[in-house]
């Protein structure tokens, strides 16, 4: 799409060179030189082709492109630039698939084939000249060798019958006759199978395109017969520009702005662009020479908030103030906006703190945006972009459409002190060992190390030296975290446990996209202990952990966990009240494989699975608590330290050489550091200590 | 409006000035679109709407004082007896099915191919050919795709007025081949005014034009309607006690649930509708909004229930009626239902 959009911006230069600019003069000012020879051009073209007097003619019925020039056929020119090799070489397919959304050209473009094929013009470069006598008699739409067919309502195996009996019959005006399918995945089984044939080897006067929005309902069978084509939503920029080439040739006056809100609102289709400005322009005042549109017009029609009220209800979220963010949505349903749209750019907004929070620099932020972004953490921001995000689902089941936003916004504000405890969660205990609720009005310090931290891992590719570039997040307010934190390194296994913890969401999905079965499984299980070479899982179910400790299980779930710790870690997993509370260290190979089945429990509790409604972070607050649990009974975990190994395969014995050839690699690296830590830490590491000197007495 | 400050237009229509902006200004100006699509609540004035446009497009007078409302053909058009502008609903697909007893829950596909049929014909009259297509929400799937071709390309003397529910449900195919008309609720001062212009109380109008929340054409239908009112006021009193009382709660959603089992459910929905309507006047009362609450004539019983609501707790309590909704949708056993949606309440006399 970008190497063709250069090549077009390329030909306007040169165009523009060759002289062509005197035109300029006579043209109104304010638009770029190349643009408006464009939409003159177009202009010419176009409404020479427009067909017959409709009395209500459609701009995106009028402005179908007439030929594959770049200043007509834009946004599709992968599309454009094949076809018109095939034109060109006389390669032109028997049947072609054009898929692809709403609006992105699919008819459009299956009209100019059959013009293209037809034309008679010397130069197969110039086809379609619109000047030839078929290209003339296809743009009046006189012509009976393009048949369009509505599959929707033609699509029984009689209507395809009929159809192939009319395809033997030779064109009559035309060279070639051509069958526009729309709506193809209308037809019914038996249809396709009717058709299959025809479409296999038809005479060679016949060709056949068929056009739909649902490409994967069509058989196999079918999409194998043809040259398929995928129509792209249409770039904002190309559909802005289009706008401006049509609203000139049409002497609507419009704002770039307003241009811009209408690509933005047609999603990528460019029949809905045309269509809002039809509409948008006849808004404006009749009488007057030039018909004018602004941006407030749209957003008053089109029933866009303004930007103020977003950022009102994000501040007033910000701010927990409850009563400004339902006053803000009662003032927008009175000022006749439509609710869902409203949630559609909250979503839209947050989205765009979001990024910015993230590190990244979108181009429509301005300073506003930034300001409010530092107010959340990015745990916070993906907590209320879910929030708003649920709204649409739950709407309309009562007879009150603004409730469902309503009450996201109360929950997005009682629902903050439990989203920072997420936060607070998340981040090594040493980082804040308490810290109040309610966000301060520059929070973005607290839960900073968590933050660049999760960005990171969860990127595994794009930082290949996660350890060495920690002193330098990428989020510039940010402040560092703790000073030369490693990421994951070996031994570090407290550290990494809490890094596990902390993208134990991340991690499921990570495996829910290999395997969503497994996804599962890993729902109910909880990263427990960390060893130099082994993640150790704790799963209260016996029928979990025999499934997650199984090859083909447990080889998937290791190949995402090694994106996130960058090294290869064996996984195993265990029952909680089984799980060592020692780390590497502690690891050496024992005889009493114990644990790789232990004495089912009956009804063990759960891993914590919330039900309430309205818990924002169910995950990440779950494995904290496992963690912590069997904490008080260290003792009794040393005389079965680490040593399920319920399979005894091929990694599993290279592993416990690992092992042993590295014991206590980790322990002094871990001493100083783990003194500073805060209380649950102390517990921990003086567990550790006890197994460990347990072991040495032993040995 | 911003772009014009003089009326242009004499459309009989209450509120919704930008929406008849535009369809006024459409008909001046001869820039007919081939397609509409009126969406909003019921009871909004969509139907009303459509078919002034429709009045408007076939009008006899000129172009300025159209539609005249006095003329043969905008008579007819308000009889139905126009034979230039049709309508299909689940109403008229019924009147003209032959299998009386089929199940009309949807528009089938068999009615719109002989709409398109109908449709192909030039107009007889007028200028224009109008349908208008009522309840597209209910359109079946294979009836959308037999529309989609028409709703494209229609003959260029067609005008296709499309009235749906809510625009976000419908297909992005039929979405984006309409213009789009959003029918938003009128804000309450301008129902209320216009009860209080039909010699209605001002309180009385004022409480109408809450509890119908901008509904326009439905606030019209209630001012007449004792019955529903008074059966309104004791629903609320009973709301008011459950929401005061778990107890009266619990015996109440007993009460609820048998009546769901025997069959009532539209009657059951409702009830929840309302007690979700004066959980949100307390949300709203509490959140500082109290101008902005419904049942304006007990909220002050409402927070002497319990004085010290927290925002948290009512949010809650939302949640767990939408939730019920949600169940009951799904078939789950409707005391269990409804017991777990007022156990979720927080106590009155328990909080905090």
């Amino acid at each position: 799409m970008l190497d063709c959009g250069g090549s077009g911006a390329g030909m306007n230069a040169d165009r523009y060179n060759s002289g062509l600019h005197a035109i300029e003069s006579l043209l109104p000012t304010g638009t770029d030189p190349d643009q408006k020879v464009d939409a003159q051009r177009m202009a010419k073209e176009m409404t020479s082709a427009a067909t017959a007097p409709a009395q209500s003619q459609s701009l995106y019925r009028k402005y179908r492109p007439t030929s594959f020039e770049p200043s007509q056929y834009i946004g599709q020119e992968h599309v454009a630039r094949t076809l018109r090799n095939a034109i060109v070489l006389d390669r032109v397919a028997h049947a072609y698939l054009f898929c692809g959304p709403r609006g992105t050209g699919k008819t459009s473009t299956a009209r100019l084939l059959a013009k293209a094929v037809n034309c008679e013009a010397e130069d197969p470069e110039q086809r379609p000249c619109n000047q030839c006598a078929s290209c003339a008699a296809v743009n009046s739409g006189s012509v009976v060798d393009i048949i369009e067919i509505d599959a929707a309502s033609n699509r029984g195996v009689d209507d395809i019958r009929d159809l192939r009996e009319k395809v033997r019959y030779a064109p009559t005006q035309l060279r070639v006759k051509f069958y526009i399918i729309d709506e193809a995945h209308q037809l019914t089984r038996d249809a396709f199978n009717a058709f299959l044939k025809t479409l296999e080897e038809p005479p060679d006067h016949v060709k056949f395109v068929l056009a739909t929005t649902e490409a994967e309902k069509l058989p196999d069978t079918v999409a194998s017969r043809c040259q398929r084509f995928d129509f792209r939503r249409f770039p904002v920029e190309s559909t802005v520009q289009h706008l401006k080439n049509v609203a000139v040739s049409e002497h609507i006056d419009a704002e770039e702005e307003a241009l811009l809100l209408i690509a933005r609102h047609s999603t990528g289709s460019l029949r809905d662009a045309l269509g809002l400005l039809d509409q948008l322009a006849l808004y404006g005042d009749q009488n007057a020479e030039k018909r004018v549109l602004n941006a407030e017009t749209v957003r008053q029609v089109l029933g866009l908030s303004h930007n103020e009220r977003l950022i009102g209800m994000v501040e007033a979220i910000a701010g927990e103030d409850a009563g400004e963010g339902l006053r803000l949505i009662t003032e927008a349903t009175d000022a006749g906006e439509d609710i869902h749209q409203l949630n559609r750019q909250m979503i839209g907004y947050l989205r765009l703190l979001l990024h910015l929070r993230a590190g990244g620099k979108p181009p429509e932020a301005d300073d506003t945006a930034v300001k409010l972004a530092n107010r959340f953490s990015l745990d916070q921001l993906t907590a209320l972009v879910r929030t708003f995000s649920e709204v649409d689902a739950a709407s309309n089941k009562s007879s009150y459409p603004q409730l469902p936003l309503e009450l996201a916004v109360v929950r997005a504000i009682v629902g903050e002190q439990r989203g920072a405890n997420v936060v607070e969660m998340v981040q090594p205990p040493a980082a804040a060992p308490s810290r109040p609720s309610a966000p301060t009005p520059t929070p973005a310090q607290t839960p900073a190390p968590a933050e660049p931290r999760s960005i990171r891992e969860s990127r595994p590719a794009a930082d290949t030296k996660p350890a060495q570039s920690t002193p330098a997040p990428k989020p510039a307010p940010t402040p560092p975290p703790r000073p030369a934190a490693p990421a994951p390194p070996a031994g570090q296994g407290n550290e990494m446990l809490d890094h596990l913890q902390a993208n134990w969401a991340h991690i499921r999905r990570d495996v829910k996209a290999e395997n969503s079965r497994i996804a599962a499984l890993l729902s109910s299980a909880d990263p427990a202990n960390v060893t130099d070479d082994k993640i150790i899982l704790a799963a209260p179910y016996e029928f979990h952990r025999t499934k997650l400790n199984e090859d083909s299980v447990r080889q998937v779930v290791e190949r995402v966990l090694e994106q996130y710790v960058h090294r290869k870690m064996a996984v195993i997993c265990m029952a909680p009240e089984d799980v060592p509370q020692t780390f590497a260290a502690t690891a050496a190979p024992s005889p009493a494989p114990t644990a790789a089945a232990p004495e089912p429990e009956p009804e063990p509790e759960p891993v914590p699975e919330p039900t309430t409604i309205s818990d924002p972070e169910p995950e990440a607050a779950a494995p904290q608590e496992v963690a912590s649990e069997p904490e008080p009974a260290p003792q009794e975990t040393v005389e079965d330290p680490v040593e399920p190994d319920p399979e005894p395969d091929e990694p599993a014995a290279t592993k416990a050489t690992a092992e042993s050839s590295t014991p206590a690699e980790p322990e002094p690296v871990e001493e100083p550091e783990s003194d500073e830590k805060a209380d649950p830490d102390a517990a921990r590491l003086q567990a550790a200590r006890n197994i460990f000197e347990a072991k040495e007495t032993k040995e | 409006m911003g772009t014009s400050t003089t009326q242009v237009h004499n459309w009989p229509i209450i509120g919704h000035e930008s929406a008849v902006d535009q369809l006024a200004r459409a008909v001046q100006s001869g820039r007919i679109n081939h397609a509409y699509l009126f969406t909003g609540p019921d009871g909004v004035g969509r139907r009303t709407i459509a078919r002034t446009f429709a009045r408007a497009l076939v009008c006899d007078a000129e172009l300025e004082s159209r539609p005249c409302g006095t003329c043969s053909a905008c008579r007819r058009v308000g009889e139905g007896s126009y034979p230039d502008v049709t309508t299909v609903s689940l109403e008229s697909q019924l009147a003209s099915s032959e299998r009386k007893d089929s199940r009309n829950t949807v528009i089938s596909i068999e009615t719109i191919r002989e709409l398109r049929s109908s449709v192909s014909l030039r107009p007889m009259e007028s200028d224009w050919r109008v349908a208008i297509i009522e309840d597209v929400d209910r359109v079946s799937r294979d009836a959308y795709d037999a529309l989609l071709k028409t709703l494209e390309e229609p003959p260029s003397y067609v005008v296709l007025l499309l009235i749906a529910t809510e625009f976000a449900a419908l297909p992005e195919t039929i979405r984006s081949r309409c213009r789009h008309i959003s029918l938003e609720p009128l804000s309450r001062p301008v129902v209320a005014e216009e009860l209080r212009k039909r010699g209605v109380a001002d309180e009385q109008a004022d409480l109408i034009a809450r509890l119908t929340r901008g509904r326009i054409a439905r606030a019209i239908e209630l001012m007449a309607d004792e019955e529903t009112l008074e059966q309104r006021n004791e629903s609320v009193k009973r709301g008011v006690e459950m929401i005061g009382d778990p107890l009266v709660a619990l015996a109440e959603v007993r009460r609820l649930a048998d009546v769901y089992r025997r069959g009532q459910r539209d009657h059951v929905q409702q009830e929840i509708d309302l007690l979700i309507g004066l959980w949100r006047d307390l949300l709203l009362h509490v959140a500082g909004r109290p101008d902005d609450v419904t049942n304006i004539d007990v909220i002050g019983e409402l927070t002497s229930a319990g004085p010290d609501w927290r925002l948290a707790d009512i949010q809650r309590a939302l949640e767990a009626c939408y939730q019920a909704l949600h169940d009951l949708s799904v078939n789950v056993q409707p005391r269990l239902a409804l017991n777990t949606m007022v156990i979720q309440w927080p106590e009155p006399g328990n909080r905090g």
